[in-house]
């Protein structure tokens, strides 16, 4: 060591157009003086530190003295500097729009992304302690499921892990009033939910233990909006909802407290809380209770979770008779993961924000382009204000203005249209993202618009400031004044530079839109397995407490069915469990008789659907192997499934699988089912999903709640309010929800490609609107600054074709390179897309060349305009005004 | 303050170049700062500042070569200018107005 430091090159380029030339030698080797003088006194180690560190002050401080500065011509940021920069901005409204609306729409998309990405992963759960809130669940890895009766009660009387346990079943239950019935969701908690959650009631109480046990009067807590349309009580009124009585099921709850509207995340679009009163359970089973646990402080987390093992290990053998599945243990997750949504949802906002990111850096490098050029053409006016004695800091300053003006204005439109988006998030999005009505435009969130915009706007106002500030001697500005938009060489350079960069960018961008469309199509082409056409559908809940068991309910269902087999325009009619394409009920695990699950690892699991012999004719999914069910197969005989030909494909490849039996659901005490038949495979987990293969049992109309799928004749909605009458002639108190023709199901079922396909689409082809008219202003410039050397050439008899195609050379070697890098940097970027992507791989080449071949056709484009105007250009006054 | 008052840090550093001898580059500038306030001090921030106050008529500046300086380094010489003295001596005064009739008690104990 001992060498003399080096200030970094960056620096020293910051300082050179800040500071007068002698000043930079100065200042540096007095600094490297002072690093002498530190070496002695704290080491070389630190006093290079010191140096690094105090070197890199430079050029903050001096933009800092630009902004700030109060020099003998008046200070630039008065009420005086605001209003010329405002004003001399207001001249030019065709730059100023493009530069604040298109950096808008950039900052609003970035930010409605952010405010999403905020509510679901930055912002703390809304409870006390929320870092020490869990969820505890079943598990046999890759699989989690929650908790039956019998390992709640267990968890509760052994374990010492945590502070509190509660549990609760979430549901849908009909509520009547004297209006109408209708469908609501509804949790019912274990008493101790709402104080491990710290949520209070506004007016009345929480259920207290006894209120738990199973011959209890059956109590209820409702929100505030609840009480308000129900009771009638809004506000300090609420206590008037106490005492009332509200009818689930059939069944009279008693309110006994008033909650406030917002509960927090687990409590969203619930209005009722029932209190849970759990039966003493005949065996391990079902598992439906979601159980939560707030952790001790002192408490280990892994012994924590050693001592889940142990009370599940203890358990075990007590119930082995109800419960076989060995594999299975308990485990917890910090609550906060599990309400984030899948994986799969913070991939999709990755990629949103990486897409709208990306269309505000073109936007950013477009106004940077715009700015050099304005401050270009005004070489004249600046090298006058040099002149009368405005420091280099001043007009810098001066121009660092007019950029926050615009970065003030594009914060501005873009907190508008991020309002806008973030109000249209819930009525769009909620399909596929969740926890959307939490999404507010909240202190952080504006912090980042903030901090977004100004990064933006030192970006792309800091290179034409410093290049307007410091430039070079008086006599060439003042001399090329009126020449308009013309540069020095720096500038021609940063432009070019800027609008390869743009055109590299919007690549990545295209072709991921590229992609996403590419398998946006091949979805929509799917063929669904189903004949979708003519398809009506709707869900029909019958009330527990007027049809208790299967035989009334099979018997509301027959008749049901007759009636309105015999509608005019309606052909067939069924029920069942599930609805393709997105619709399931639940899965279930089974052990296969022919190849058993070996102790220790899970069982395979499908999804599950009850379904009936009508069903298969009238959703038109063929029969392939085997027989349909009968009427044997509903009443007492042995246990029978229809199996789809994937379930079939994928547990006994190459054969076939009718005969094949299995034991259902863990309980190795359940009689052997058997396989009767292979019908044509359905998605029941979206579109495109995974193909897991479908198992179909009889006996869905001795369902509460099935969905009801009406084969007509012609238009499904001619016939729909006939359906809905012959319903409610049979029963008025059971509402009718989830109506839809299966076009609808099919379509809905796409809304998320749709919608990213959509929106990649348009963020590409603004991004490259943006460059190719960047691209375009390059070329036109460039020809007006060689418009003489052009006359000249046409004059001394120059082919016009060779003055053009020397205009569109240039132009086009650019787009060539810009979009070379992009088509690498979009081979390593896109690999994001390849969950999102179907039947289509993320480097396919054929989209990749066809966003190539794109952008260089516009390109061209771009430059033939400018290239034909220099071939007209007039030799003999072109040279005269030269 | 007037528009034609010295920031704290101006004052600091017009009144190092006085304790100086009256003539001082930025070195030993820094380290007298630095050993006054007690903390680290930014050459640049002392450099910034010195430039500015001379475009402001308060410091003059000289240029040494650097077979002048005998180090090989060239530097800048600072002097306090007699309008800078006046504004100096201007602030102290305003500041004894304020601090009068306080106190000694509140002095550090």
């Amino acid at each position: 060591m001992g060498a003399e430091p080096r200030a970094p090159g960056w620096v020293v380029w910051m300082m050179r157009r800040m500071m007068p030339e002698q000043d930079v030698r100065v200042a540096l080797a007095e600094l490297r003086e002072l690093h002498t003088h530190w070496k002695a006194e704290i080491g070389e180690k630190e006093a290079d530190r010191r140096f690094r560190r105090q070197v890199r002050q430079y050029p903050f401080r001096l933009v800092w003295q630009a902004l700030t500065v109060t020099g003998r011509t008046g200070p630039w940021a008065s009420r005086t500097g605001v209003t010329q920069s405002v004003r001399s901005l207001m001249r030019a409204p065709g730059l100023t729009s493009a530069i604040v609306l298109t950096v808008g729409v950039g900052i609003g998309g970035c930010t409605a992304i952010f405010a999403v990405v905020d509510a679901l992963f930055l912002q703390p759960l809304p409870y006390p302690d929320a870092e020490r809130l869990t969820l505890i669940q079943t598990e046999s890895m890759p699989h989690r499921w929650p908790f039956s009766v019998v390992d709640y009660q267990a968890l509760s009387e052994q374990q010492t892990s945590f502070e509190a346990v509660a549990a609760y079943d979430r549901s849908t239950s009909t509520l009547t009033t004297a209006e109408r019935a209708e469908r609501i969701t509804v949790i019912a908690p274990t008493p101790g939910f709402f104080e491990m959650f710290g949520i209070s009631p506004v007016v009345g109480r929480t259920p207290v233990p006894d209120e738990g046990l199973p011959d209890a009067e059956p109590t209820v807590l409702v929100t505030q909006d609840f009480a308000d349309r129900h009771f009638d009580s809004s506000g300090s009124d609420a206590v008037g909802a106490l005492g009332r009585t509200v009818e689930l099921d059939g069944l009279a709850y008693q309110v006994i407290g008033v909650l406030p509207s917002y509960v927090g995340p687990l409590g969203r679009d619930v209005e009722a809380f029932t209190t849970l009163r759990l039966q003493p359970p005949q065996r391990r089973g079902p598992f439906f209770l979601n159980v939560f646990g707030k952790l001790r402080t002192d408490v280990d987390h892994t012994l924590a979770a050693e001592e889940l093992r142990a009370i599940n290990d203890r358990l075990f053998p007590l119930w082995a008779d109800s419960y076989q599945n060995e594999g299975s243990s308990w485990g917890f997750q910090d609550l906060r993961d599990v309400l984030r949504g899948d994986a799969g949802t913070g991939r999709l906002l990755l990629i949103l924000m990486g897409a709208v990111g990306m269309l505000l850096l073109v936007a950013t490098a477009n106004a940077a382009n715009l700015l050099i050029a304005r401050v270009a053409a005004r070489r004249r006016e600046l090298a006058v204000r040099r002149a009368l004695g405005a420091t280099r800091a001043h007009v810098m300053g001066h121009l660092m203005l007019e950029s926050a003006l615009l970065t003030m204005g594009g914060v501005a439109v873009g907190l508008l249209l991020a309002r806008g988006g973030v109000a249209l998030l819930p009525v769009v999005a909620s399909s596929y993202l969740p926890r959307l009505t939490e999404v507010g435009l909240g202190g952080s969130v504006w912090v980042f618009a903030v901090f977004l915009a100004a990064g933006c706007g030192l970006l792309f106002g800091l290179i034409p400031a410093v290049q307007g500030g410091g430039g070079p001697d008086l006599t060439e500005g003042l001399r090329s004044g009126g020449r308009t938009a013309t540069g020095g060489r720096g500038e021609q350079r940063t432009q070019r530079l800027l609008v390869a960069g743009q055109l590299a960018i919007v690549v990545p961008l295209l072709a991921g839109a590229g992609l996403l469309l590419s398998s946006f199509v091949r979805l929509q082409s799917l063929d669904p397995g189903f004949d979708a056409q003519s398809l009506l559908s709707m869900r029909v809940s019958l009330s527990p407490a007027a049809y208790p068991d299967t035989p009334t309910r099979s018997q509301f269902w027959d008749q049901a069915l007759e009636r309105i087999g015999a509608l005019p325009g309606v052909e067939a009619a069924a029920v069942a469990g599930a609805r393709p394409p997105e619709n399931l009920s639940f899965t279930n695990n089974f052990n296969l008789e022919d190849n058993p699950t070996p102790p220790g690892q899970s069982e395979p699991s499908s999804p599950w659907v009850i379904s009936e012999p009508a069903f298969f004719e009238v959703m038109g999914i063929p029969l392939l192997k085997g027989r349909g069910f009968e009427p044997a197969d509903i009443e007492d005989g042995p246990p029978t499934v229809l199996v789809d030909e994937a379930w079939e494909r994928r547990y006994f490849p190459g054969e076939s699988a009718v005969g094949r039996r299995f034991v259902e659901g863990g309980d190795m005490s359940s009689p052997m089912t058997t396989v009767v038949g292979v019908v044509g495979e359905v998605p029941y987990q979206g579109l495109g999903g995974e193909g897991g293969g479908a198992v179909y049992r009889a006996g869905a109309r001795g369902l509460g709640s099935p969905y009801l799928m009406i084969r007509v004749a012609g238009d499904p909605a001619a016939v729909t309010s006939l359906v809905r009458e012959e319903l409610r002639r049979m029963d008025s108190t059971a509402p009718i929800t989830a109506l839809a023709t299966g076009e609808t199901l099919l379509g809905n079922s796409l809304t998320r490609p749709r919608h990213l396909s959509l929106l990649l689409t348009v963020f590409a082809l603004v991004a490259l609107l943006l460059a190719v008219v960047g691209l375009y202003g390059i070329t036109a410039y460039s020809v007006q600054r060689r418009a003489g050397d052009i006359a000249i050439r046409l004059a001394l008899g120059g082919s016009p074709s060779s003055v053009l195609s020397m205009v569109v050379r240039q132009g086009m070697g650019l787009a060539a390179v810009g979009v070379a890098v992009g088509v690498a940097v979009a081979l390593g970027v896109n690999r994001i897309l390849v969950d999102l992507l179907y039947e289509v791989s993320p480097d396919d080449p054929w989209t990749l060349l066809g966003v190539a071949a794109l952008m260089l056709s516009v390109s061209a484009v771009a430059c033939l305009i400018p290239g034909r105007h220099a071939v007209r250009l007039d030799p003999s006054s072109t040279l005269r005004e030269e | 303050m007037t528009r034609r008052g010295l920031g704290e840090f101006e004052q600091q550093v017009l009144l190092t170049i006085l304790q100086l001898g009256g003539e001082a580059y930025s070195v030993p500038m820094v380290v007298e700062l630095e050993g006054r306030s007690g903390r680290e001090i930014s050459q640049a921030a002392v450099y910034i500042a010195l430039r500015r106050l001379e475009e402001k008529g308060l410091v003059s500046s000289r240029m040494e070569s650097p077979e002048e300086t005998g180090t090989g380094r060239e530097r800048r010489y600072f002097r306090v200018e007699p309008t800078g003295l006046e504004l100096l001596q201007e602030s102290r005064r305003t500041m004894d107005r304020f601090w009068a009739g306080l106190d000694t008690g509140m002095e550090e104990a």
